[in-house]
């Protein structure tokens, strides 16, 4: 049992400090619409 | 300085060591001879010792406390559980004390003066406790002894039969104390010391250098005055014999062997380890002697266990006890044990009490140094500590503390070298180890340390994180459709995932916002739709609220740019204008993620907590205090 726990503790651990580096929250809302080519009016917006 | 006189009966050399010596025992006539003035007169013959096979003898010489001493008279006194030799002491400043030596325990002590009343004997109870030189003993035997016998030099006058009421007091730290009313009855003598350990005392000139009398079996044999079975014993200090053959219990003390009891022999058990068995039981060479079994009843229902007497070093006894194929190594302990709050402490450990009852003795088979007494109730109070369990026996006359050590079955073949297989163990017995324990302790510590990495990185992380790219406020007006532009903000790699937030001064009422996240640099870009509202206030005295002013949202795998956010918002025709702050910036590490990383860890321990918690509530069943009782049961099945 403590050598298994090892095992998953620093697994937990090693998958824990990688999504905090990255900002990564289980419960973050994210975005899902997909990166998109704005039309002219939208092009027209943001190059002003 | 020594003087030597003339035995007045035979002429021998009589040599006074001690100044504080007023008898001798003539070595060669054994008349008793006491100092009158530069006299001797002679008292009559000094009875014949019994034969103890004790190591020490006459002229052996130790060290105790950085003083030399030398044996130079013993009184040997019998009671009624068996024979004790009192050595009495020459040290080399020239006082006198005394050693005791009773089965294989020993004990140094020194007469002092007291000037405050002690109680008189008659009024002595066992457990009683007494203030003696500054110190507070609790009584610990009360003997009602006489001198068997005595040889050399002694400091009073003594002769066979002599009475010798005697209370032995101990306290928590192992000092010893001693009231002899021999003398009077009200006006104790009294001895302070301690109990020692027979090889701390660096002997020189012990017996073992001269030749023991070795009891021969013809000397000892006998016939059961019950059956007839022939018996023999092996030990000359033996008190009590039992009969294989018919459960007698007989008094060997005399040459003359007496009945003293009839045991059931429907209550006989065949013993694991045979009568005379040798084995060497942690670095100790140990002989198995005796064997009995005992009861107790509870809750009218009778248990019974084994118990075995081993001889050890130097005349030790040691007990092997058995219940349920639970094996315990117990011992005497040469102290008092102090009791408070439901717990002993001894070796600096709390030992919580566990149960208390009377204790009886069944059967007995073998030899036993004290007279053994069927059905004599004994009070017994057991506390643990596992895998120790210390044990308070109390009879009317004797106070005794046991601890035990449990032992596990692969000890006790290796020690006896068993071709037998024990019996394999039932049940939780009271001081058997948590086998889950040390597991639990490894999976904790473990915990802890996973703990203390994980804060350590999300500190870290909280103290790296760097400021928001982007942080402006935007206005936004029921029927104004035309999207507000934030500042440029810039990327400067590419990121995994980007934070926008927005805190939106709302107040009973809600906006939605359409987001629009460009790259100016490649005309990508990515949108999402949020909705946010907070609604609060008072219903029948009570305040509620609904929503929140704050709302976040993640954008996941920017290319680096230049990055600009349009945002559309739809109000309520009739809501005031509405003043949100955007933040953008890179998400930091989440008190969320570290709130469930706990959890999981946390799941190991609970689960060990639980499974070593399982065994001490089997543990404690068997108590006076069990962790669940038959009522919890029932709630719990309701």
């Amino acid at each position: 049992m403590p050598r298994f726990y090892l095992i998953f503790g620093i697994l937990a651990l090693s998958m824990f400090s990688y999504a905090q580096y990255n900002g990564a929250g289980l419960f973050d809302d994210v975005a899902a619409a997909p990166a998109t080519r704005p039309g002219a009016a939208g092009h027209s917006t943001f190059h002003k | 300085m020594g003087r030597t006189a003339r035995c007045p009966s035979c002429g021998a050399a009589v040599e006074f060591k001690s100044v504080v010596s007023i008898l001798a025992v003539c070595d060669y006539c054994q008349s008793t001879l006491v100092r009158e003035g530069k006299e001797l007169a002679n008292l009559g013959k000094m009875a014949a010792l019994v034969e103890d096979r004790s190591p020490l003898q006459r002229g052996a010489a130790g060290r105790w406390q950085g003083r030399r001493f030398a044996l130079i008279g013993r009184i040997q006194l019998r009671w009624e559980q068996g024979l004790w030799n009192e050595w009495h002491l020459l040290f080399d400043d020239g006082k006198s004390g005394w050693l005791s030596e009773s089965g294989g325990e020993y004990v140094i002590s020194e007469p002092v003066w007291q000037p405050d009343a002690l109680p008189p004997f008659a009024e002595l109870r066992v457990g009683q406790s007494l203030v003696v030189a500054g110190h507070a003993y609790s009584i610990t035997n009360l003997l009602a002894a006489e001198c068997v016998a005595g040889e050399g030099e002694l400091p009073f006058k003594v002769s066979s039969g002599y009475p010798a009421p005697v209370a032995d007091m101990r306290d928590e730290a192992g000092r010893f104390a001693t009231l002899d009313y021999s003398d009077d009855a009200v006006r104790p003598l009294i001895f302070v010391g301690a109990g020692v350990a027979f090889a701390s005392l660096g002997w020189s000139n012990l017996r073992q250098g001269t030749a023991i009398a070795e009891p021969t079996v013809k000397a000892r044999a006998f016939n059961c005055p019950s059956c007839a079975a022939p018996l023999a014993v092996g030990h000359e200090k033996i008190e009590t014999v039992g009969c294989p053959s018919c459960g007698a219990v007989l008094d060997t003390s005399n040459e003359t062997v007496q009945l003293l009891a009839q045991a059931d022999l429907d209550l006989k058990v065949e013993p694991l380890l045979a009568l005379g068995a040798r084995g060497s039981l942690r670095g100790e060479a140990v002989e198995v002697i005796g064997f009995m079994r005992r009861r107790m009843t509870a809750d009218g229902v009778d248990y019974r266990w084994s118990e075995y007497v081993l001889l050890g070093r130097d005349a030790r006894l040691l007990w092997l006890t058995e219940y349920d194929g639970h094996w315990n190594l117990a011992w005497v302990l040469p102290r008092a044990v102090r009791v408070a709050g439901g717990a002993a402490v001894y070796d600096k450990e709390d030992f919580k009490h566990f149960q208390s009852y009377q204790a009886y003795v069944d059967y007995v088979v073998g030899e036993f140094p004290w007279r053994v007494r069927l059905d004599e109730a004994a009070q017994v109070e057991d506390y643990v500590a596992p895998p120790r369990l210390l044990s308070r026996e109390t009879t009317a006359s004797e106070a005794t503390w046991t601890v035990a050590e449990y032992m596990e079955q692969e000890e006790l073949q290796q020690a006896f070298k068993l071709k037998v297989q024990p019996q394999a163990p039932t049940g939780v017995y009271a001081n058997q180890p948590n086998p889950h324990d040390a597991s639990h302790r490894r999976v904790c510590g473990r915990f802890w340390k996973l703990l203390a990495a994980a804060l350590a990185v999300h500190a870290a992380l909280l103290m790296g994180a760097r400021g928001p790219l982007l942080e402006e406020a935007l206005v936004f007006k029921p029927g104004d459709d035309e999207p507000r532009l934030t500042h440029e903000f810039r990327l400067a790699a590419p990121v995994s995932r980007l934070e926008i937030e927005h805190e939106a001064d709302l107040d009973n009422n809600w906006i939605s916002l359409g987001l629009t996240l460009a790259n100016k640099d490649t005309g990508e870009a990515w949108q999402a739709a949020r909705e946010i509202s907070r609604y609060e206030g008072v219903d029948d005295g009570e305040s509620w609220s609904e929503g929140s002013r704050s709302d976040a949202v993640v954008f996941t795998a920017l290319p680096a740019g230049n990055y600009v956010l349009a945002e559309e918002a739809d109000l309520a025709a009739n809501s005031r204008p509405v003043r949100t702050q955007v933040r953008v910036s890179k998400p930091g590490p989440r008190w969320s993620s570290l709130f469930m990383l706990l959890g999981a860890l946390a799941l190991f321990p609970i689960y060990t907590r639980v499974r070593r918690g399982s065994f001490e509530v089997k543990r404690w069943a068997e108590s006076d205090h069990p962790l669940v009782t038959a009522s919890d049961d029932s709630d719990s099945d309701d």
